[in-house]
């Protein structure tokens, strides 16, 4: 039964390979060939670490408890990516708790994600062998940690199963991975910051706790064997064998649990108050582009996919300046690539409701109204987003002291943002694609065999959008030598170019929607099916 | 006549070709004339002509693949035809969409909805975008949530919607700018009884009071029972069409008139032989 597991999972990773157009099919493997190469290059880097025994140990205990983590929270992120986590799906196989443990355990094992774990942790085993000796017991260390890995990710899916199929739950995995994006933003920028010295000493502190804990003990022990330290040896086998012990009997009981139960019912996860009028905005509305405004305003409110979108946006506007340009002059220049983030938002627009967008196609008979839509939602990414884009260029001129600077940077920031929401309005009706409806995962942005056409805007956009805010940025290199003027000029052929080609774009993308919406729709839809 | 063009330069859809209006679609709610759709070598819909009078209560019957839903896509201006005219009550679909969609009430099958608004605020959306005023759309959003049995979900997100009350909603949201002519595809399938016996009554009364209403289905025993005209569909082609009993001929139901019309008739029979016993 354990080999028809291990053949359904291989089975389910051709079909995956299948699904992609034959010509792409060489671009993705080479793909994988540069992520191997990478991963390869990142493993060489830890095996680096093995002459210097109490680094290699802080390095494989860090490395080896994030593991743990990252395994335990991509099902909540990511929980449709993987056919075989749902454990629903085998509910009406007549299969004994054992032989379906057995078996999803062997799934787990298979796939490229896993291979990149066995890599690194071979690696960590390496770092890890203080003499070749202690290899085959640092090589059974870091097997025991993937079974680790496994066992307590599968336990957690399992236990979120219910939670995980209904829409509530998968909105909380999009929140937890906003979550995930804050905190790398953050972790990035100390790492950036810190002194040496001071950094790696409070790193050695954590793992001396973090190794009193499954993947931190079993991290330790070829070292503990090597020094002869048997009593503290055993009680890293006793951790590790508690650890694996209680996640599998959290499996179990999960398994159980589940398999007896049915799926979660969404009957009481409705919004108990109604705003029919889309708020104070819908209410002022008097055309259709108000109304379609104020209606994706209130679903920025209400669907996580879109507000995440939006967060991460801001997020950027402020954070990215910290990240690139750590200190002195010139940061507020990079609020730059936030204002591309935030024209981004206009982006594909016509395709998050998926085949919803029927609604508006048999509503609407004349260019103004397909007008009026696109406007409607270039409205709502264009208000805040001169809002962020606005405060974010005077927070950073204020804090940097750079208010000399201000005029040209505002010209050049507002000028990407314009440009790259008029192109984002263009290439919604020009270059759709779909969006996947079922919310399962928040790193899936485009239905399967659109991923291209996916990458393809995307780039287009910001290439747009840095396109139109390049004589906003030579009219700042020029104010640099020729004095404050021209940057005022900047400022002035930013905006004006920027609102210049976002109404034109706005135009020409409303008449491309009007002549092609059928196509638009069959296109989008795809969106439905995943 | 100057041929009008798009921002971009480029001449607007002059999809199908002159700009003239068969007089013979006068009196009929909705006339097709030649309508084709290809899908490679298969043709999914094979040049059918079909007139639906004012005021009826059509049904459009046929096998899983005969081409129904692909015909209302085209008729509903969600799917190009590839040749063939369609007219709404007098007005080219795809010619004079303007008129036509204002005339036509559409619920289609298997499109997903705004799924984040709830019943009321999806209704009150797409009133306000048809431009009818805020007070009036709210007084028709209550009533229709209220003759469809949703005034107590009104408030509930779309998406946590059963599959009739999804039919429910969508069929409010056809009926909300008073179309003359309704374009339903399989509205009762996969319905509770309860929420059939609502949509039902609904339909029936539209037609009591002058408005048309075209419905595809495969359940021969409701076609029978609500319509007064059909057209069979088989392999994209109209195969039968007119008043019900006029269909049904000699047989002696509509369903029986259907498995002749479309070669049915003789089931397969043999073979399943180990259905006879289970395992143990």
């Amino acid at each position: 039964m354990v080999a028809v597991f291990a053949g359904l999972k291989w089975h389910l990773l051709l079909g995956r390979l299948r699904a992609v157009q034959k010509s792409r099919r060489p671009w993705l493997l080479l793909g994988f060939v540069v992520v191997l190469a990478l991963v390869g290059f990142i493993a060489f880097g830890i095996t680096t670490s093995r002459p210097y025994p109490e680094t290699a140990r802080v390095v494989a205990i860090l490395m080896m408890t994030l593991q743990l983590i990252s395994w335990v929270v991509a099902p909540l992120v990511a929980f449709g990516l993987d056919e075989t986590v749902d454990p629903h799906r085998f509910a009406l196989l007549p299969l004994r708790r054992g032989t379906l443990i057995r078996g999803l355990t062997v799934t787990s094992l298979i796939g490229w994600l896993p291979l990149v774990n066995l890599i690194w942790l071979l690696a960590i085993a390496v770092a890890l062998s203080t003499s070749w000796s202690m290899l085959p017991l640092a090589v059974v260390c870091v097997l025991v940690q993937l079974l680790l890995c496994v066992v307590v990710s599968r336990a957690a899916s399992t236990a979120m199963a219910s939670l995980m199929n209904s829409r509530r739950g998968r909105d909380l995995g999009m929140l937890v991975g906003f979550g995930l994006f804050v905190l790398y933003m953050l972790a990035s920028s100390l790492l950036g910051r810190s002194e040496g010295e001071g950094f790696y000493d409070g790193l050695v502190k954590v793992t001396h706790t973090l190794g009193w804990f499954p993947p931190g003990a079993l991290a330790r022990i070829p070292g503990l064997v090597d020094e002869g330290d048997w009593a503290q040896a055993a009680v890293a086998v006793l951790i590790v064998l508690a650890g694996l012990g209680l996640a599998l009997f959290w499996w179990m009981k999960a398994l159980t649990r589940t398999l007896e139960s049915g799926s979660s019912m969404t009957e009481s996860s409705s919004p108990s108050s109604s705003s029919a009028e889309f708020g104070a905005l819908g209410r002022r509305a008097t055309n259709v582009a108000g109304v379609v405004a104020a209606r994706d305003v209130l679903l920025i409110w209400r669907d996580p996919m879109r507000r995440i979108s939006w967060l991460v946006s801001i997020a950027m506007a402020f954070g990215w300046p910290f990240l690139v340009i750590q200190s002195g002059h010139g940061a507020l220049f990079a609020v730059a690539f936030g204002g591309l983030m935030m024209g981004l938002q206009a982006a594909n627009q016509l395709a998050l409701d998926g085949s919803g967008l029927w609604l508006h196609l048999v509503m609407s008979g004349d260019r103004s109204k397909y007008r009026d839509e696109i406007r409607g939602h270039a409205v709502v990414a264009l208000i805040p987003g001169v809002v962020v884009v606005v405060l974010a260029t005077l927070f950073f001129a204020v804090i940097r002291s750079d208010l000399d600077l201000l005029p040209g940077a505002l010209g050049i920031n507002l000028g990407a943002m314009l440009g790259s929401a008029g192109f984002a309005c263009w290439l919604s009706a020009a270059l759709p694609y779909g969006v996947p409806q079922s919310r399962s995962s928040m790193f899936a942005s485009a239905a399967p065999g659109q991923k291209g056409r996916s990458g393809g805007a995307s780039l287009a956009v910001m290439g747009g959008g840095i396109a139109v805010a390049l004589p906003a940025a030579a009219l700042t290199l020029v104010g640099h030598y020729q004095g404050a003027v021209w940057g005022w000029a900047a400022l002035v052929v930013g905006v004006v170019l920027g609102l210049v080609i976002l109404q034109r774009l706005i135009e020409i993308g409303a008449d491309k929607y009007y002549e092609s919406g059928p196509e638009i729709l069959h296109q989008v839809s795809a969106g439905d099916r995943v | 006549m100057t041929e009008p063009t798009s921002a971009s330069g480029r001449p607007l859809v002059a999809y199908p070709g002159e700009d003239t209006v068969d007089p013979s679609v006068a009196g009929n709610a909705l006339a097709i004339r030649g309508l084709q759709k290809r899908y490679g070598d298969k043709a999914a819909v094979d040049n059918i002509t079909l007139d639906v009078p004012v005021g009826s209560f059509f049904g459009l019957v046929g096998p899983n693949g005969a081409g129904k839903t692909t015909t209302l896509s085209m008729v509903t201006g969600l799917l190009r035809p590839d040749a063939g005219r369609i007219y709404i009550d007098g007005a080219d679909v795809w010619r004079d969409p303007v008129r036509a969609k204002a005339r036509m009430g559409v619920l289609p099958d298997g499109l997903r909805l705004f799924e984040r608004l709830s019943g009321r605020e999806l209704l009150m959306y797409m009133g306000r975008f048809r431009g009818i005023p805020v007070a009036e759309v709210r007084s028709r959003a209550d009533e229709l949530l209220k003759v469809l049995d949703l005034a107590d979900a009104g408030n509930k997100l779309v998406a946590d919607y059963s599959t009739g009350m999804r039919k429910k909603i969508t069929l409010a949201a056809a009926l909300l700018h008073s179309p003359r002519v309704l374009l339903l595809d399989e509205p009762l399938e996969a319905v509770d009884p309860v929420s059939a016996r609502v949509i039902r009554t609904v339909l029936t009364r539209f037609t009591q009071g002058g408005g048309t209403v075209i419905l595809s289905s495969h359940v021969m025993a409701l076609v029978e029972e609500l319509c007064d005209h059909v057209a069979v569909m088989a392999r994209g082609q109209i195969i039968a069409a007119g008043p019900v009993a006029q269909v049904r001929g000699g047989s002696a139901t509509l369903d029986d008139a259907f498995m002749h019309l479309v070669g049915a008739d003789e089931l397969a029979e043999g073979g399943l032989s180990w259905l006879r016993s289970s395992q143990d």
